[in-house]
């Protein structure tokens, strides 16, 4: 005979709690349900919302970037596969779409003189966290990218980080759903630091309003956009 | 068919866990709420083709608000015959300026945001009148009691009593995107007790702190939104 003691619910969530005479008759079938999660973000990513800036450049996505997949085991010995690779794609396509006036996806850096930068993303850190391992009621994820920037001619220009975290609150049985929402709103919270951070990119800005200039031998007055003179 | 095949006692057994899930589900905990107006217009008229929009305050280094407190504020004002546009598609429209990181925390911000061209453009085409800011949290406020199950061959019982409570504190700010001005402000403060004894079968008696506390925010904001005649 088994004998379980609630002495008290401090160490129970909100959320736990109310569900605890079910969840405690169902806990049998998720701990034979398998020791494995194999999950793929896809979200259809929506563009940023902006005047968009006049110029066209190139997107790079390299094969480690379109084709990451995040692997871990956790201390419980739950073995987690999150596919990130096609969201990443999308994500950076949508976004690029909305903040430049023309997009192009490349295969190469060096593109020539028909655009005037490359853009290469890529995924430097991905972590994640279950309610298990925070003491919250919520699956939590963290995304790192670094965003390159090169000239036509294929030589880097910059780079900088750009970082996202999302969280989901665990619903009952909705532990997958849950992290695949957390890693979704990472994504997107990273793509709100990108549409900010590159009208902080003063010497980016500077470069490509500059080359604009030198190739078009016009004038191109310097759009200050109403969110940039906030920064 | 199921009772059939049982022998008496297991009927016996069934309907006492019968009888006491139909007695916990129709019983609950106990709840008290207050709610405060604070009125900055003097009134306000939503007219057809003007929507509202419910939408909840995350703040990333700290607490969320909950999304279905949102969405029960938002399904609760769909009664009052007000348009209430989806929240995830308004942000989507309008991504990403309404993502937790960079949403306008006052109107002067979001007066700043308006003034590109492109994102007041995609703001009129929503033809949302009427942002709702939910910012709040029900956290629990304490617990006690014991309670010790055991299970063997012959089935399971439970024996104890638990307690717990919770807090529910929420604030809505109204916010009309006409002139861009803040209209007025709801807080209501509830707290709940929820009670588990447990004879045989743990009885929960939930409280329904944060349902409560929906129901009168959404109350207020009918009050706020309804026409007036001037």
């Amino acid at each position: 005979m088994s004998r379980v003691h609630l002495r008290f619910l401090g160490a129970l969530s909100r959320n736990a709690k109310q569900w605890l005479p079910c969840a405690i008759m169902l806990s049998v079938s998720i701990l034979s349900a398998g020791c494995g999660t194999d999950l793929a973000v896809r979200e259809p990513f929506p563009k940023p919302v902006m005047q968009k800036l006049p110029f066209s450049v190139g997107l790079y996505l390299g094969d480690a970037f379109v084709n990451h997949v995040h692997r871990e085991t956790l201390p419980d010995g739950r073995d987690w596969s999150i596919d990130l690779g096609q969201a990443n794609a999308t994500l950076f396509r949508q976004l690029l779409t909305g903040v430049f006036e023309r997009v192009t996806r490349v295969q190469r850096l060096a593109v020539g003189s028909a655009l005037d930068a490359v853009i290469r993303p890529s995924i430097e850190d991905y972590q994640f966290s279950t309610p298990e391992q925070s003491g919250t009621d919520y699956f939590e994820a963290w995304i790192e990218y670094q965003m390159h920037v090169y000239t036509p001619q294929g030589k880097l220009m910059t780079d900088w980080p750009v970082t996202g975290y999302g969280r989901s609150a665990m619903d009952f049985l909705g532990a997958r759903e849950a992290l695949l929402e957390a890693s979704t709103l990472a994504m997107r919270d990273a793509a709100a630091a990108f549409t900010l951070g590159f009208a902080r990119r003063h010497g980016v800005r500077a470069y490509l309003y500059g080359s604009k200039t030198r190739s078009s031998a016009g004038s191109i007055s310097r759009t200050i956009t109403p969110y940039e003179s906030t920064l | 068919m199921l009772r059939s095949v049982l022998q008496p006692s297991a009927q016996q057994r069934l309907g006492l866990v019968c009888a006491l899930l139909v007695v916990g589900a129709g019983s609950t905990g106990c709840v008290t709420a207050s709610v405060e107006h604070l009125r900055q217009a003097p009134s306000v008229a939503v007219t057809n083709g003007e929507a509202v929009v419910v939408l909840g305050r995350d703040e990333p280094s700290g607490y969320q608000t909950e999304a279905e407190f949102t969405q029960c504020v938002a399904e609760s004002l769909k009664g009052a015959a007000l348009t209430i546009y989806p929240q995830q598609r308004f942000i989507n429209q309008l991504f990403p300026w309404f993502e937790p990181r960079i949403a306008p925390m006052t109107t002067d911000a979001l007066q700043r945001l308006l003034a590109d061209p492109v994102i007041a453009q995609r703001l009129r085409s929503t033809n949302v009148r009427y942002i709702v800011w939910m910012d709040g949290a029900t956290r629990d406020a304490g617990n006690g009691g014991a309670m010790s199950c055991a299970v063997g061959p012959g089935g399971g019982a439970c024996l104890g009593f638990l307690w717990w409570e919770e807090e529910a504190a929420y604030e809505a700010s109204v916010w009309d995107l006409s002139d861009v001005q803040s209209i007025g402000k709801v807080s209501i403060d509830a707290n709940g007790t929820s009670y588990m004894p447990a004879v045989i079968l743990p009885l929960p008696l939930m409280a329904r702190t944060q349902a409560v506390a929906c129901h009168n925010v959404a109350d207020a904001l009918r009050e706020f939104l309804k026409p007036r005649s001037r």
